[in-house]
């Protein structure tokens, strides 16, 4: 019987795998028709690779173990002793920690020479089991290279997000080899950082990459949601660059007056929020953070320069060059995505 | 070695009182407190630093106390500000015991460790606390490098100094609940998995503060290699075992309070989500409720 149950699965399987591919299975069904994983997985793809790359390290860690586990169990039974007793040899089986060494490792990290006798104590008893530790991690292996351990599984790849951007504020050229999609919110300084790192991009790669905007801040950043809803109403009267810039020029320093200073710079009424429909505007600022969310963007500022994420609270230098991997692969070759 | 010497008495005094008591030592005791007037000890965790509003203008430290595993707690504008409830030991002792009489003070201090134990231990006295939670000893873990990091003599030492005056100076019946330094090197591999990922945001946002402000050089500057990490971890361990030889054997020797420790801090599984968003350092809010809740649910108070 339970052959039979196991046979019927397999060929279930067979036409499963035959009906849906293997690569894109249907995972759910709508009014009879198949929703396939790509289609779900791609605007969500950042968000599953983290799982996926969480898995992968607990995965690693796990086999890591067993590994040690049993060649420190094989090695202990060849020489007749506890595991534990033959770390314990391993361990203590190192020079003692000589005052040189207690010297040295305070001159590397600049303390007095005259440091007092208690330093030294802390040091020599720190250096003292940083030995017995490095000595056992390298024992383990040196075992595990012995019993010719590999780790086989491949490492999840980081995917490019399809991130969904009708509608959101663009600039650049249409057809620019690179699309960098800027989460950020305007009370910030961290995402005021990463705009000008962009304006700094776009001196230096002129007409080389589209640029959007799409908001994220945190909850409580009140004047910043403010500054978003405004910035809607500027969209609408084609004058959201220019008030997006006089914002960020505050360096995330927003109150109101701030904010109707930036208006008035940027060719904003800075009363039209008083007279907007505030709950239409706060939908739309919704929508922004919903995909936001979708996209796997956590925090402000995060970028994705063709649908590949980057915390964009990082260094320029690191910024500068993943745009110039991206501009090196789309002529190449490849497609700009959002 | 002052303190051996001490310790030495107080097991002696210990077994005395066992030999004459004992299982029914408990039952010697002072009847218990009802936790009413609370006095929490700590640093920024206990303070709740970064959990879940931050004001960089603040040297990147920002109080967030409503959102303390200790002392949290929940008011009308909390919920209007969209903060989080973290049902902190105050919480759970005001449902358990109600709010009358209720008087919670917080001597924990940002950047405080075991040597500040002393004076925060005597605010607590002042207060004439029933319940002392103490959550110390990260600050003893983190500094620049090693030299930073107290002898196991300095450490009890200084954790004695403050067992004495709560001792002393507590209210009859006053309950003592030290909790272990938590795994800071579960931190550190928070941030290397997200690293490992592509992710990297842990990492910029340590290398975004100067080196001076690197929260704990001494398990999360990138530079160091894993032995070195492990024996900051090391040192983790050997304090909490101190904080828990030293509690146990205050509660077997002191006939007028009561004394219990806590590993659950340290065992403690968290996560990405458990980490300030901010700083990636100090726990978010849902790290301060897990803290909350595991602690409390060990602890001298927890009815299941």
């Amino acid at each position: 019987m339970r052959r039979r149950c196991a046979l019927v699965l397999v060929l279930l399987a067979a036409w499963g795998c035959g009906l849906d591919g293997p690569d894109d299975p249907v995972i759910a069904r709508l009014d009879g028709e198949p929703i396939r994983r790509s289609e779900v997985s791609a605007p969500a793809a950042f968000r599953l690779y983290r799982h996926e790359a969480q898995s992968y390290a607990v995965l690693e860690e796990e086999t890591r173990r067993l590994a040690d586990e049993r060649v420190l169990a094989e090695a202990a039974r060849r020489e007749g002793v506890t595991p534990g007793a033959l770390l314990a040899r391993v361990e203590a089986d190192g020079p003692p920690v000589t005052d040189a060494d207690v010297e040295r490792y305070l001159a590397e990290h600049g303390k007095d020479a005259a440091a007092s006798g208690t330093t030294r104590e802390r040091v020599r008893h720190y250096l003292e089991e940083r030995g017995r530790i490095a000595r056992r991690l390298a024992f383990l292996e040196e075992l595990r290279r012995q019993a010719g351990f590999e780790w086989l599984l491949a490492k999840p790849a980081m995917p490019r997000v399809a991130i969904d951007t009708s509608g959101a504020p663009e600039r650049g050229p249409a057809d620019a080899p690179v699309v960098i999609v800027h989460f950020a919110g305007f009370g910030s300084r961290d995402s005021a950082r990463s705009a000008q790192a962009l304006a700094r991009l776009a001196a230096e790669f002129p007409g080389r990459f589209r640029w959007l905007h799409v908001n994220l801040f945190r909850d409580e950043d009140e004047a910043g949601r403010r500054a978003a809803e405004l910035a809607f109403l500027a969209q609408d009267g084609g004058r959201f660059w220019p008030l997006h810039d006089a914002l960020f020029a505050r360096r995330g320093r927003l109150d109101d007056e701030a904010i109707a200073a930036a208006a008035r710079e940027a060719g904003v009424e800075p009363d039209a929020l008083a007279r907007a429909d505030r709950s239409a505007l706060a939908r739309r600022v919704a929508e922004d953070l919903a995909l936001a969310r979708r996209a796997g963007a956590l925090r402000e500022p995060t970028l994705f320069l063709n649908g590949r994420y980057w915390s964009a609270l990082g260094p320029y230098p690191r910024l500068r060059e993943l745009f110039e991997e991206e501009l090196a692969r789309a002529v190449d070759g490849g497609v700009a995505e959002r | 070695m002052p303190h051996l010497c001490v310790l030495s008495r107080r097991l002696a005094l210990a077994a005395l009182v066992l030999s004459f008591a004992g299982p029914g030592l408990a039952q010697g005791k002072d009847p218990r407190r009802e936790p009413l007037r609370q006095s929490s000890l700590g640093d920024s965790i206990t303070e709740a630093v970064n959990a879940e509003e931050f004001n960089p203008l603040k040297l990147g430290l920002t109080r967030n106390r409503w959102a303390s595993w200790a002392n949290g707690y929940t008011k009308d504008w909390n919920s209007l500000l969209d903060r989080s409830d973290v049902n902190s030991h105050r919480q759970r002792i005001d449902a358990q015991f109600g709010e009358e009489g209720r008087k919670t003070k917080s001597p924990a201090k940002i950047g405080a460790d075991s040597e500040d134990l002393l004076k925060q231990a005597a605010k607590a006295v002042k207060n004439q606390a029933d319940y002392v939670p103490i959550l110390m000893g990260q600050n003893d873990i983190c500094g620049d490098d090693a030299s930073e990091i107290p002898t196991d003599q300095e450490f009890e030492a200084n954790v004695r100094a403050a067992f004495d005056v709560l001792e002393a100076g507590l209210p009859a019946g006053a309950t003592i609940y030290t909790l272990a330094i938590v795994d800071i090197y579960r931190l550190w591999q928070i941030g290397e998995d997200l690293e490992f990922a592509g992710v990297i945001e842990c990492n910029e946002v340590w290398e975004a503060l100067s080196s001076k402000l690197i929260p704990c050089a001494t398990m999360l500057d990138p530079d160091l290699e894993e032995a070195e990490r492990l024996a900051t971890r090391d040192r983790i361990i050997g304090f909490n075992t101190i904080l828990q030889t030293v509690t146990e054997e205050y509660d077997a020797a002191d006939t007028h309070h009561y004394w219990q420790y806590t590993g659950a801090s340290f065992t403690m599984d968290y996560d990405e989500d458990d980490v300030s968003h901010y700083d990636c350092f100090h726990p978010s809010a849902e790290g301060q409720t897990q803290l909350a809740e595991e602690t409390w649910e060990d602890g001298p108070f927890f009815e299941p």
